[in-house]
């Protein structure tokens, strides 16, 4: 089994965005977010055909990334006690 | 809009810890947007000092007034945001330390990510991400 590819490699990457200043990087930011929000929500319509349950099935969804994401800082403000290191090779 | 939400909430919260004692620094994907890598986060995450790693890393942090209008916002130097994201340990915070190291290369002080890499106990999450980052290149020797 190949090993897990995390990034695309440079030639299939999207295009940096470090020539961009940093106020226009946050605008890219901004944008996936904005765009991103729009095509999850657009997805749950489709799927369930009702504003009300999409928006309900779209608030669900951000409420398991929400815990996900506190869980991982959790365990990233865990790692650093100096009794739970292991070097994990 | 979603981006303008996230952005009110940091700036709530980060002048809302002013009157905190402990200093603060931005981390998290919303800080990737800062070192050359922008991705979907609603996340906005403020470190606060609690250990001599977050110290220095909030020490070492650089103003990022860019992203808000609150004033005295910082963001976490790219090594340190790698170590953060290799200690958080999901798949996506592995790809986030591998755009970290691919797109700051010259903006790393690899001496002092490396010293923390190997301190912290995650130098086989630190290799996975080198090899992608870098994959023509062999990892460093890590001391």
């Amino acid at each position: 089994m190949p090993p897990l590819q995390l990034i695309p490699p440079t030639d299939l990457a999207p295009p940096s965005i470090a020539h961009l200043s940093p106020r226009d990087r946050a605008r890219v930011w901004a944008q996936m977010v904005d765009e991103g929000d729009r095509l999850v929500f657009e997805g749950f319509l489709r799927q369930h055909g009702d504003q009300a349950v999409a928006r309900r099935a779209f608030d669900e969804w951000l409420a398991r990334r929400a815990a996900e994401a506190t869980s991982a800082k959790i365990r990233m403000l865990r790692a650093r006690r100096p009794t739970e290191h292991h070097d994990g090779q | 809009m979603a981006s303008e939400g996230v952005l009110a909430t940091l700036r709530a919260g980060w002048n809302a810890l002013s009157g905190v004692a402990a200093p603060k620094a931005v981390i998290g994907g919303l800080a990737l947007t800062a070192w050359n890598h922008a991705r979907y986060t609603r996340d906005a995450d403020v470190l606060l000092v609690s250990g001599d790693f977050q110290k220095e890393a909030v020490d070492r942090a650089v103003p990022w007034p860019a992203l808000t209008d609150a004033g005295d916002l910082r963001v976490v130097q790219p090594d340190d945001l790698v170590v953060i994201k290799l200690l958080a340990g999901r798949l996506i915070d592995r790809a986030d330390a591998a755009m970290l190291l691919r797109e700051n290369r010259e903006a790393i002080d690899f001496v002092r990510l490396h010293r923390e890499v190997v301190g912290q106990g995650i130098s086989a999450e630190y290799r996975q991400v080198w090899s992608d980052a870098f994959p023509s290149e062999p990892m460093p020797r890590l001391e």
